[in-house]
């Protein structure tokens, strides 16, 4: 039963979700009964073996959950699977190289601000080197997909078969399945765990890369705001500037550690996008909030958030904002820690043995 | 590719393949004159001899319901949730249009089978 299960999930990871449910109860259906008719032949419930043995006759999860796909006709069902891991295999090595190559210039960059338009101008370069990525890798596979299909006509056959086709064998090889990542043989057996039901469910790889880019978007955002301050106070950022005031050292600590913590962020996202059990996610979020709410303090537990420059700096404004602006980090400040202590409590509660929870 | 494949055995698989492909449509069309699920379906057709692999029936089902010639349910049997096929009108309409056409093709081929060849 429990093996089941894995199988399922492991199909359901390539179903879309407007479908997965329904698919996954009729095949579950079936199998079952496939299960329960061979127990009842043998007298006995079945072993893990006897049941992996059902599971391997039925399919690769990747496959079995591509004949539900709508039919392609740019890549073939045999070979769709491979494009697919294809894409997430390389989008990290993509990532990294892009990020690496671009971060040469930021670092001799003269100034601040020119740091500032470079991380930007990087971030939406980013868009249309995803684009060129998927053409490209798009492109190969529909030239061996079409390559393989004139090859077949030209010997009479009608189209190419899984076992047929020379990609999905090259996969099978010992350099094709470190290639990919995937075992040459697949065995249900090595299929990873179902997590509990009250156990969150892992992102798909769609909202891994939304979240990737956004997070890039944001962090562009942030970026800008030392040479534009209106982009984060609006017109609070012309009337501080009526009053005669500079920043205090404090924002410049607090901008620092937050370009770190976003930096920190921004790495672990892209490590993300290899999918599978990752098991440092959680403790590492949990890390960054942690660095969140710390660097809020600073904000909140600050005396002095403006420095007057000039005679004209009209010092009892200046002592007014900046106790309104510390009341309001401080209200942020204990919503972040509110937060932080239910998700800790969350985290807790899912490591601690019910026996302890019970008392 | 299986390189120890022979190439002429290879070509008639492929072929066979092609064959059964449309045959195996009908077949399914005709055996859910009376309802079945999936399971019942795939042992129905291997007991008179029609051997189909249950990733390729599965699939095939949901989609000869996304053309309109089967209906579903789900009902439960046994104490467990199953869904249950069976022709629809347009398939009872479309299976004697495909059994029309697949006689009509059969007396074709017996016709030239028997034609005295040429020569």
């Amino acid at each position: 039963m429990d093996l089941l299960e894995r199988y399922l999930q492991a199909i359901g990871q390539y179903l879309p979700s407007s479908t997965k449910d329904d698919v996954l109860a009729e095949l579950r259906a079936n199998l079952q009964a496939q299960i329960d008719d061979r127990a009842e032949e043998l007298g006995r419930p079945l072993t893990g073996h006897e049941t992996a043995d059902i599971l391997l006759a039925h399919g690769q999860p990747e496959l079995v959950a591509n004949r539900y796909l709508p039919q392609r006709s740019l890549i073939g069902p045999a070979l769709f699977p491979l494009y697919h891991l294809t894409l997430r295999r390389v989008l990290p090595f993509v990532l990294g190289i892009y990020a690496l190559v671009h971060a040469i210039p930021l670092i001799s960059a003269p100034d601040r601000n020119a740091l500032a338009h470079g991380i930007v101008d990087s971030v939406f370069q980013l868009i249309p080197t995803l684009i060129l990525f998927w053409f490209w890798i798009t492109a190969v596979f529909a030239i061996v997909e079409a390559v393989q299909y004139h090859y077949a006509a030209s010997q009479g056959r009608p189209g190419i078969s899984d076992d047929q086709n020379a990609v999905t064998a090259f996969a099978r090889t010992k350099f094709g399945s470190w290639l990919w990542n995937r075992p040459a043989t697949w065995d249900p057996m090595t299929l990873p765990p179902v997590p509990a039901a009250d156990q969150p469910k892992p992102k798909s790889f769609p909202v891994r890369v939304i979240e990737l880019v956004l997070h890039c978007l944001w962090f562009g955002y942030v970026l800008l705001i030392p040479s534009y301050p209106f982009l984060i106070i609006g017109p609070g950022a012309f009337y501080l500037r009526s009053l005669s005031v500079a920043d205090a050292p404090i924002w410049h600590t607090f901008f620092v550690v937050l370009i770190a913590l976003l930096s920190f962020q921004l790495v672990m996202k892209i490590l993300a996008l290899r999918g599978g059990p990752q098991p440092w996610q959680v403790p590492l979020e949990f890390l960054t909030r942690i660095m969140g709410a710390a660097l809020m303090a600073v904000l909140a537990f600050a005396k002095t958030y403006f420095i007057p420059i000039g005679p004209t700096a009209n010092l009892q404004a200046v002592a007014e904002t900046t106790r309104y602006m510390n009341l309001g980090f401080r209200m942020v400040f204990l919503i972040v820690v509110i937060a932080l202590a239910i998700d800790a409590w969350k985290i807790l509660r899912h490591r601690t043995p019910s026996h302890v929870l019970a008392f | 590719m299986n390189p120890t494949s022979n190439p002429a055995e290879t070509l008639f698989d492929s072929l066979k393949l092609e064959l059964r492909r449309g045959c195996l449509i009908v077949a399914v069309l005709a055996q859910l004159r009376i309802e079945h699920y999936g399971y019942t379906l795939r042992k129905a057709l291997a007991d008179e001899g029609l051997a189909i692999e249950e990733s390729t029936l599965y699939p095939l089902l949901r989609r000869l319901e996304t053309q309109g010639l089967l209906t579903s349910q789900w009902r439960e049997e046994d104490k467990r949730n199953k869904r249950f096929y069976r022709l629809s009108p347009e398939g009872e309409t479309t299976l004697t249009q495909l059994l029309a056409e697949w006689n009509a093709l059969n007396d074709s081929i017996h016709k030239i089978l028997n034609h005295p060849l040429e020569r």
